[in-house]
């Protein structure tokens, strides 16, 4: 049996622990520790994924072809060669147009200045919606930087550390964009629901507002760019009992498949 | 001395690399928890304190790739632990079914909690995501408890 003396001192420490990072604050220098451990993060994830690539080129490359060769069968080596081909070129293409539109994307966007990353992790629950990419300070990347895609906005950056970014999705709760419908120019503040959609909030519900409707950035506060989407209006509820409408968005990105993304330079005027 | 918890170090980082990246890659709408099954390991196949000083240090480490408040974490974490051992003098804790079960509860309680502080709902719209999630937490959390036990057997037999 395990005397609760023992235990007094654990759950002490633990307690004043838990009480410091909770009054430091998510985005206080003292959570730049944080940071420490994503760029410990990005090493291990450097080296785990290096084996793996050695492998795919090792089979791809070299155990494939020995295969082929000890069938001595030239139509079936033929044919694996040609799916294999088919297959490479497959996601060339698909690669090919994922980079064109971001190349077309950068060309729209030519007055500001676009700094490239990749996702490298998700946030590890299901309730809150982060994401962490392989741009940090020493790639242009600062606190605050609106992060997009050719589809819209992912987000902006909560936490910076020399070789990572932590992003706070627009889809978490925590996340408020000021906004506008495109087409009606109505204005209201998009926030993170937490389960993947979007709310539309401060509409009036005599507002002129229908399903199908585009919400951009409106450029207010200065933190995102004016015009940019962030989604399309998904249902509308108006109750006569409230003053506003409960709007429900779906992200114009579809947050699961980001890969590559984009940093936009804050002092680049727009 | 530490060579047990120097091994669930390394097992833990394993646990990151697949809560942060792999998992969230091949199923991405679901969040599956394995570190649960780590902290149920440690309740029951390690000493009270060094269980409890390494669920603290890697529920501060796990703050790292989450948006939740900090501190949110190693509250949630040491609150889980506090609650597993309380549970081990009410039930068999080295019963598989029984390992499963506290495993979705306690994921159950850690969403339910981080949803309560964010101000959200979080079974509005993704209800069968957040099930699913619990249930392969709950099947996962008995694997990740056998090899805490096994790292413990190899190294301390």
């Amino acid at each position: 049996m395990k005397s609760n003396a023992s235990r007094t001192p654990l759950l002490v420490l633990a307690a004043i622990l838990i009480l410091i990072l909770i009054s430091a604050g998510q985005h206080s220098r003292s959570a730049s520790g944080m940071g420490v451990v994503r760029e410990g993060y990005a090493g291990i994830h450097q080296i785990v994924s290096a084996p793996l690539r050695l492998l795919a080129n090792l089979w791809g490359h070299y155990i494939f072809l020995v295969y082929t060769a000890q069938e001595n069968d030239e139509l079936r080596g033929q044919l694996a060669e040609l799916e294999v081909r088919c297959m490479t070129q497959r996601e060339l293409r698909a690669e090919n147009e994922r980079l064109r539109a971001m190349l077309e994307f950068k060309r729209a966007y030519r007055d500001f200045r676009l700094h490239p990353a990749s996702l490298l992790t998700q946030d590890i629950t299901l309730v809150f919606k982060t994401a962490i990419i392989d741009g940090g300070s020493r790639s242009g990347f600062f606190k605050d930087m609106p992060i997009v895609n050719p589809d819209g906005i992912v987000g902006r950056v909560i936490s910076v550390s020399p070789h990572t970014s932590q992003v706070l999705l627009i889809t978490d709760p925590n996340s408020a964009v000021p906004a506008l419908i495109e087409a009606t120019r109505v204005k209201g503040i998009v926030k993170g629901r937490g389960s993947g959609l979007l709310g539309l909030e401060y509409v009036r519900r005599t507002e002129e507002v229908s399903v199908g409707d585009f919400v951009v950035t409106s450029g207010l506060l200065g933190i995102f760019p004016k015009g940019l989407r962030l989604g399309q209006v998904l249902t509308i509820q108006r109750d006569e009992h409230q003053i506003f409408a409960d709007i429900t968005l779906t992200p114009c990105v579809k947050m699961r498949k980001i890969e590559e993304v984009f940093g936009i330079e804050h002092h680049v005027a727009y | 001395m530490w060579h047990t918890e120097a091994i669930l170090a390394g097992v833990f980082v394993v646990v990151v690399l697949l809560e942060a990246t792999l998992l969230p890659l091949m199923l991405p709408a679901l969040r599956v928890d394995l570190f649960l099954g780590m902290v149920l390991g440690v309740i029951i196949y390690r000493p009270f304190a060094r269980g409890f000083l390494f669920v603290l240090a890697c529920s501060v480490i796990l703050q790292a790739f989450t948006g939740a408040r900090l501190g949110y974490f190693p509250f949630v974490y040491v609150l889980s632990y506090l609650l597993a051992d309380f549970l081990r003098n009410l039930i068999y804790l080295e019963n598989t079914l029984a390992q499963g079960v506290v495993g979705l509860g306690l994921y159950v309680m850690i969403v339910l909690t981080a949803a309560f502080f964010a101000d959200v709902v979080p079974l509005a719209h993704g209800l069968p995501a957040f099930l699913l999630s619990a249930v392969l937490t709950g099947l996962a959390t008995p694997l990740l408890v056998g090899l805490v036990g096994l790292i413990r057997v190899a190294y301390e037999p």
